[in-house]
């Protein structure tokens, strides 16, 4: 009875910690790059449903994509051991914060809200929001004006959101955000809504493919570009990593493996570094 | 063999016991009859530990086993209190997850495997226990005339089975004094003969017996001794042809009076 | 149909996450929620109160919730981050062991006072009577609840997504991604249905192995 006891206090002890440490600090002044060569790990946090940066391949059952090699290559750079973690995109700057992960690489758009949050590297590719619509639609929609009032979609806490609300034509349009953007398409494909803004790289990659069937559906509008924007690689706030990343970037570029890396998964026209 | 000296017992407010007094002769049966609400349960339950006296006497063969102001002492020396005494429900109160010999030995059972796990006794002199244990609770199951029943369960017995298993168990036990508590009252009328010839089938000079009874019939046939309760006092103790035949108070001819016309 | 092949292996690899966590909640928790039980229903006042305030909190907020302050508050607090599985089967193991807890104490409450008196009668200590006289019947009576505590646990494991762990409902958007494929998603429904069915008939077997007495 009295080690069920102890026990029972241990568990309430535990449980009162994690509720009562909203407010805690870690305290120590040890910049971010040499806790992260103390433990040894460079812990990358990727959405792995986020193809062809990050996704599960069909063949091997392991995820792969553009930004997990170029991860690797830059870990191989700076002579530490990296760790692929796979997150949930829309806690990914909680992540960060709270060290479970110590750096955001994935397609990660490089805005000025994020900039408040998170350290950017240098831009290392080029994205543009396109506007994606159902083919039979292609004589309705073909300038902003004419989707003013259009059934519109993005994928929720994604830069379109933002692009959205700048155009003049579509930011009073009813917005509905998912989180999965295959599943947006398939919106699009139904009939559910009418237009949808996403990531080139990612609308490019999901039209190549010809098994999900949306490919012969769904189109990109050709000429209208919401805004052109940069993928950068998060660090944590007035970390000194980010510079760390750069310069292994930069010698990537030197001796061509990121060119190399680029080309394996088709995006070398993006690359910008 | 029990001396039971001014024993009290509060609920709160209200005095269930209030200064119990009487002693009882090893082999003597003693029926403690009253209406509802006398304190005759309460008595027997101060008796038995299952509430506690708030002061007073219990004296078995010599020994104080409750004073006033005693506290419940630990495990070991409250089961020695304890086993002096047996008590029957009116309620049977059998486990029902065990079979009637199981029910029987289980508390001989748990006690043995108890020192076992002292290193009071060993594995081998356990196993001899318990299956000492087993021919007993048969002999006992016997006794109340359920041998072909050992394997079945609670649930598949009649009431009046099942009171009767709840009298071996108790039995199993070798107690100084054999409490009942109203072992009649929960049962169809047809079934209280089965359970009274079995009490009955107990008098011996070896058992001591309290009884408290709604049958009074049983109480004049094969008890020794009547207690009358009411407002938690004994109004009157006497043999049962005392008690029945010339009782003294008011309270217990009234008592009587209500009772047999009703019957 | 190769194809299909992998997304199969791509989803049982998810699967396994579920059945991990499914297994190990309930061989923690099980056991945890009798100790909280025991607390709550302890005569020592400001434990019973603690978790009484407790099974409030744990069972008022939602199980997500939960899971995202587990994971998270470590790192504001300056402690090494323990995994996202280690995580969500604290999370998970606490929830349920407090759900548990008020099933447990139902059953205890449940079992008439006389059983307890009848071993005391026969010179049996308390923790005897608990184990030797008590505990079964409660185990009886507890079953029914259980058992649908323990099929919710099943479909709850998916909640493992929030905090980034490849369960079945995450490889299934996975194959979202690529090759965007939506019918992983549907499919990975017959994983938890196969499972649960596996679960209910086990689940049978107990109840019936406390059917031979009532």
């Amino acid at each position: 009875m009295k080690k069920s006891v102890i026990s029972f206090v241990l568990v309430i002890g535990m449980v009162f910690t994690m509720a009562l440490g909203m407010t805690g600090c870690g305290g120590e002044e040890v910049s971010d790059w040499d806790y992260i060569v103390e433990k040894g790990t460079l812990i990358v946090g990727y959405d792995n449903a986020f193809a062809p940066m990050g996704f599960v391949d069909l063949e091997t059952k392991k995820d792969v994509g553009f930004d997990l090699d170029l991860a690797m290559a830059v870990g191989e750079k700076l002579g530490i051991e990296i760790v692929l973690k796979p997150i949930t995109w829309t806690t990914k700057e909680l992540e960060l914060k709270s060290k479970t992960i110590d750096l955001i690489w994935n397609g990660y758009t490089i805005t000025p809200e994020r900039e408040n949050m998170v350290d950017f590297t240098i831009p290392y590719m080029q994205n543009q929001q396109v506007v994606v619509i159902n083919k039979k639609n292609a004589e309705k929609y073909t300038t902003f004006e004419s989707m003013k009032g259009a059934k519109t979609m993005a994928q929720a806490g994604s830069t379109a959101m933002g692009a959205i609300a700048s155009n003049e034509f579509m930011k009073d349009n009813d917005l509905k955000t998912l989180d999965q953007n295959p599943l947006i398409l398939k919106e699009l494909q139904f009939g559910y809504v009418d237009v949808a803004v996403m990531d080139y790289v990612v609308v490019n990659y999901l039209l190549a493919q010809t098994e999900n069937g949306i490919a012969e559906d769904l189109m990109i509008v050709e000429g209208l570009e919401l805004a052109s924007e940069e993928y950068g690689i998060g660090a944590r706030k007035d970390s000194d990593t980010t510079e760390k990343i750069n310069e292994a970037l930069l010698e990537l570029k030197e001796d061509g493996t990121l060119a190399e890396i680029a080309k394996k998964w088709g995006l070398e026209d993006l690359c910008l570094v | 063999m029990l001396e039971i000296n001014n024993l009290t017992k509060k609920f709160g407010a209200v005095e269930v016991l209030k200064g119990i007094t009487f002693s009882l002769n090893k082999g003597e049966i003693v029926a403690v009859i009253g209406s509802s609400g006398s304190g005759k349960s309460t008595l027997l339950r101060c008796i038995n530990f299952l509430e506690k006296a708030d002061s007073g006497e219990i004296i078995v063969d010599g020994e104080i086993i409750y004073k006033t102001g005693d506290v419940i002492g630990n495990d070991a020396e409250m089961r020695e209190k304890r086993l002096h005494f047996g008590l029957v429900f009116q309620a049977f109160n059998l486990f029902p997850q065990l079979s009637i010999l199981k029910n029987i030995t289980l508390a001989l059972d748990v006690a043995d495997k108890a020192r076992c796990k002292k290193k009071q006794i060993s594995k081998v002199e356990l196993s001899i226990a318990s299956e000492k244990n087993k021919q007993q609770g048969m002999k006992i199951l016997e006794e109340v005339g359920l041998t072909e029943k050992i394997d079945a369960y609670p649930f598949q017995l009649s009431g009046g089975q099942q009171q009767r298993v709840a009298i071996a168990r108790a039995l199993a036990l070798s107690p100084d004094i054999l409490c009942f508590d109203e072992p009649t009252s929960a049962l169809d009328p047809e079934l209280t003969g089965e359970v009274l010839r079995v009490i009955k089938g107990l008098k011996s000079p070896d058992n001591t017996m309290i009884i408290v009874t709604h049958e009074m019939e049983f109480a004049k046939n094969v008890a020794d001794k009547i207690i009358f309760m009411s407002e938690g006092i004994i109004e009157e103790i006497g043999t049962p042809k005392e008690i029945f035949e010339n009782p003294q108070s008011e309270k217990t001819k009234n008592f009587l009076k209500q009772y047999f016309n009703k019957h | 149909m190769e194809q299909f092949f992998d997304v199969t292996i791509i989803l049982l690899q998810g699967f396994w996450t579920n059945i991990l966590i499914f297994a190990l909640t309930l061989l923690i928790s099980i056991p945890l929620g009798l100790v909280v039980t025991f607390g709550s229903m302890s005569k020592f006042k400001p434990l019973a109160y603690l978790s009484k305030i407790l099974v409030w909190i744990v069972r008022g907020t939602p199980l997500m919730l939960q899971i995202f302050i587990i994971y998270y508050i470590p790192g504001f607090l300056g402690i090494p981050a323990s995994s996202q599985l280690t995580s969500v089967i604290i999370a998970f193991a606490v929830n349920y062991a407090f759900y548990f807890s008020e099933i447990y104490r139902g059953g205890i409450e449940g079992v008439p006072k006389g059983q307890y008196e009848a071993g005391m009668v026969l010179g049996m200590t308390k923790p005897q009577i608990f184990k030797n006289i008590i505990l079964l019947q409660v185990a009886k009576k507890i079953v029914p609840s259980m058992s649908n505590e323990v099929i919710t646990l099943v479909k709850d494991t998916s909640l493992a997504s929030v905090i980034g762990l490849t369960e079945i409902i995450k490889s299934s958007t996975q194959l979202m991604s690529s090759p965007g494929i939506l019918y992983p998603l549907f499919y990975s429904g017959i994983f938890f249905l196969v499972f649960n069915g596996i679960v209910t008939l086990g689940l049978n077997k107990i109840e019936k192995k406390f059917s031979y007495y009532n």
